[in-house]
């Protein structure tokens, strides 16, 4: 048992190394005085950028490391560098934020147990402890909404709140019924034994998994399980929202890859048809209504939820006569990358925008920036350009890799509509960089750019570039991270 | 025997939870959800669950209901706000409920008894559940008391308008 | 299920016990009503209409810290009854120390709400 239990250590590294640096960092939080709070920034980034080495060695070794509950194959190590990916890019922009500098430090002891809990989601082969993971980085991020102490953020927090604790009714009663249906919540042994299950178990564990994709279309904000996240995206700090919209929305699609690769060989479900019909309503809903906003958070809200119908596009194109396709997984995990880089630039350049407590978010606001900071300005239109998925950008590509694997697995339709959407949503990226470009500016002052995050708008920027460009080897790593999914 | 009892302890628990719903006063709905919660906790020893059972009385019926009045105290709303007026989601909750009454009704009704299990002495008891708990889910444990750490930092942020130096 | 018997009966009679006294001083006892005993107070200041006052949310607070640290003692009961066969089973020290895992984490949360004065008025 000792021997079971070391093992499962060492298969949870990451995890623990991130659980134990925000240990360290919460009992120094304890007796720092708020003003200081800005010294847990570097050794925040330095538990990210340690945590992203073990990761990343890990996933080089390759060898699937097992332990009771715990999987750490390279599914979960690809997944784990989205994360940590995102949340160190969020990390960094919140630093320019009042949240990063005089809150006190529970800012970003949260943001590494939220990070925590991201992380053994992805790690977990068990319901139960899929559960839990989930619930840490949910509750992490619900504390992290309302970490502005204002009406909005309040506000914001109380409906994420509620809303992710009706998911996680839908996640528990899922469970239940999967577990009386096969009496065990250990993914491997579900699949053993559903593959036998015939009548009422079978439609136990069929209802059980229904209710497991409503719980997890909350978390990554599917229509029609998307009410809350333009308010929610709107009164968060900024950079919470970017990690909302990148980290949170990858944790959601790691647990529907998981549901995905256990689930669709046995249970005779329509897969392909629901997904597909939840890809279309998501993307289409989600660029419709994006059309209208003038606020440029709720408008990169909208955005959001369309993009998670173009990764639900991948999942539904996953599964092919009952088999796993694993390039469309692939597809699936390079996008979700891409879709990280590329709206965290923008939400930096929100970040940019506005002053220490002060938010600048009205689109309009924009104008002129072309003149007052060309760069920045430069920036901007090329995240718009790469959201909307216009070549050479990162954007591009990974839209070309989704909709490429749904082309291959007979999703003509769905392919239309995703080509059609992009079209839509090119009014909206577009008119932005319209307004940068060709507004006449309303006499407002950008402030000074702090160095770290002109570094975050420079690394973003360079990587949608540069992996527009050549995307090959990145593609590989994700093809690779699904080579013969099994539990 | 053993009916009399179920259908006693249900009792218990449907009366309660009525004048959960029904009662004026906020604070004793509350109350009678203490009652329904301890009726439920019966039916749970009936179940042969008494690890559950307990949980239920110590962690539901005590320490959570402790929350409900502090927040019913906190927020302090009067009573006669509270009128009651049939509104289009009223409407929709009352057939929404009705349908799923009529068919677990229904299915109550036809419900062909099961074949009685033979159960050992000591299942569902603490010895047992801590078996599992310390063995098969070991690790949900022990990560649980990282969510148990989280909800206290939460606790602890976002009352903190009241800490000593927090801003108000 | 025998053993519930004896709880049962525990109920049985405490309630008979407090509806038996209730109804017998209701009978016995001797009931002069005057307006001033109707009065919450015989001077002073008439209390305030609303008996339900705002609280502050400190008692907030301090409740949900007690459910979190009551729901953590749930978890040692099993673990408190199972020991003994731990330690005859050879796990005992394993069990210390995964307990010890368990608990250390909520003790930082406990040194965190003491740095963070969250208890003090």
């Amino acid at each position: 048992m000792t021997i079971l239990f070391l093992a499962m250590a060492k298969a949870l590294a990451p995890f623990l190394a991130l659980v134990l640096s925000g240990l360290l960092l919460l009992i120094v939080t304890a007796f720092l005085p708020k003003e200081k709070t800005r010294l847990l920034f570097y050794p925040t980034l330095l538990a990210l950028a340690g945590t992203t080495i073990l990761v990343a060695t890990n996933w080089v070794d390759g060898f699937p490391l097992e332990g009771g509950m715990v999987i750490s194959d390279r599914i979960a190590y690809g997944f784990d560098l989205v994360f940590l990916l995102s949340v160190f890019l969020s990390t960094i922009l919140s630093r320019e934020t009042e949240e990063g500098n005089a809150h006190g430090g529970e800012y970003y002891v949260l943001t590494l147990f939220a990070t925590a809990g991201m992380v053994l989601m992805a790690h977990s082969r068990d319901l139960l402890l899929l559960f839990i993971a989930l619930e840490i980085m949910s509750l992490s991020a619900y504390i992290l909404t309302s970490y502005r102490q204002s009406a909005k953020g309040a506000e914001a927090g109380m409906k994420y709140f509620v809303m992710g604790a009706f998911a996680s009714g839908f996640l528990l009663y899922g469970i239940a019924l999967i577990y009386g249906a096969t009496g065990s919540t250990d993914f491997s042994v579900i699949t053993q034994a559903g593959a036998g299950a015939t009548g009422n178990s079978l439609w136990l564990i069929r209802i059980g998994v229904a209710l497991l994709l409503i719980g997890f279309g909350f978390k990554i904000a599917a229509v029609p399980f998307h009410f809350w996240a333009p308010d929610v995206y709107e009164g968060a700090p900024t950079p919470v929202t970017a990690l909302m919209a990148s980290g949170v929305k990858a944790a959601g699609f790691v647990a529907l890859v998981r549901l995905v690769i256990a689930f669709a060989p046995f249970t005779a479900l329509p897969w392909v048809k629901i997904l597909s019909v939840l890809a279309f309503l998501t993307m289409t809903i989600g660029n419709l209504i994006a059309l209208k906003q003038t606020n440029i958070k709720r408008m990169l809200a909208y955005s959001s939820i369309a993009h998670a119908g173009y990764a639900l596009v991948g999942l539904a194109a996953s599964i092919k006569n009952g088999q796993i396709q694993e390039e469309a997984l692939a597809a699936v995990l390079f996008y979700m990358f891409a879709y990280s880089l590329m709206t965290i630039g923008a939400f930096a350049i929100v970040v940019a925008m506005g002053r220490k407590g002060d938010e600048v978010d009205e689109i309009g606001d924009y104008a002129g920036l072309s003149e007052h900071h060309p760069a920045l300005a430069a920036a901007m239109a090329l995240f718009m350009i790469s959201l909307t998925g216009i070549p050479p950008t990162l954007g591009f590509i990974g839209k070309f890799y989704l909709l490429r694997a749904a082309v291959s697995s007979g999703l003509i339709g769905l392919t239309v509509v995703a080509v059609l959407n992009s079209v839509i949503s090119a009014f909206y990226y577009l008119s932005v960089v319209m307004v940068i470009y060709f507004q006449k500016e309303k006499g407002y002052r950008l402030p000074q750019l702090s160095y770290t995050l002109l570094f975050a708008v420079s690394f973003t920027a360079m990587a949608v570039i540069y992996l527009g460009l050549f995307p090959e080897e990145l593609f590989q790593v994700a093809k690779q991270s699904f080579q013969a999914v099994v539990f | 025997m053993q009916l009399f009892f179920f259908y006693l302890f249900s009792l218990i628990t449907l009366s309660g939870a009525v004048l959960v719903v029904a009662h004026p006063n906020t604070l004793s709905s509350a109350m009678s959800l203490i009652v329904s919660l301890f009726g439920v906790a019966c039916l749970f020893v009936l179940l042969a669950a008494p690890f559950v059972a307990t949980m239920q009385l110590l962690l539901y019926a005590g320490a959570i209901m402790v929350l409900f009045i502090f927040v019913i105290m906190l927020l302090n709303p009067s009573t006669n706000r509270l009128v009651k007026r049939l509104s289009f989601g009223g409407l929709l909750g009352i057939l929404i409920s009705s349908y799923l009454a009529v068919i677990l009704v229904l299915r109550v009704v036809s419900f062909n008894k099961p074949e009685e299990v033979a159960i050992s002495s000591d299942y569902g008891s603490l010895r047992e559940v801590g078996q599992l708990l310390f063995s098969t889910y070991l690790v949900p444990f022990e990560v649980t008391s990282l969510l148990l750490l989280v909800a206290i930092i939460g606790a602890v942020v976002l009352g903190r308008q009241s800490l000593p130096g927090g801003r108000s | 299920m025998q053993e519930y018997g004896k709880i049962l009966l525990l109920f049985t009679f405490g309630g008979l016990f407090v509806a038996s006294f209730l109804l017998l001083s209701n009978f016995l006892g001797v009931k002069r009503f005057t307006r001033e005993k109707h009065l919450p107070y015989e001077c002073g200041i008439d209390s305030s209409p609303n008996l339900l006052n705002r609280f502050s949310v400190k008692f907030y607070l301090v409740a949900i810290l007690f459910i979190l640290f009551d729901v953590e003692v749930v978890f040692l009961y099993p673990w408190a009854i199972l020991y003994k066969d731990f330690v005859l089973r050879g796990d005992g020290l394993f069990m210390l120390l995964e307990m010890l895992v368990f608990l250390s984490t909520l003790v930082v949360g406990l040194v965190y709400i003491y740095g963070k004065r969250a208890l003090d008025w």
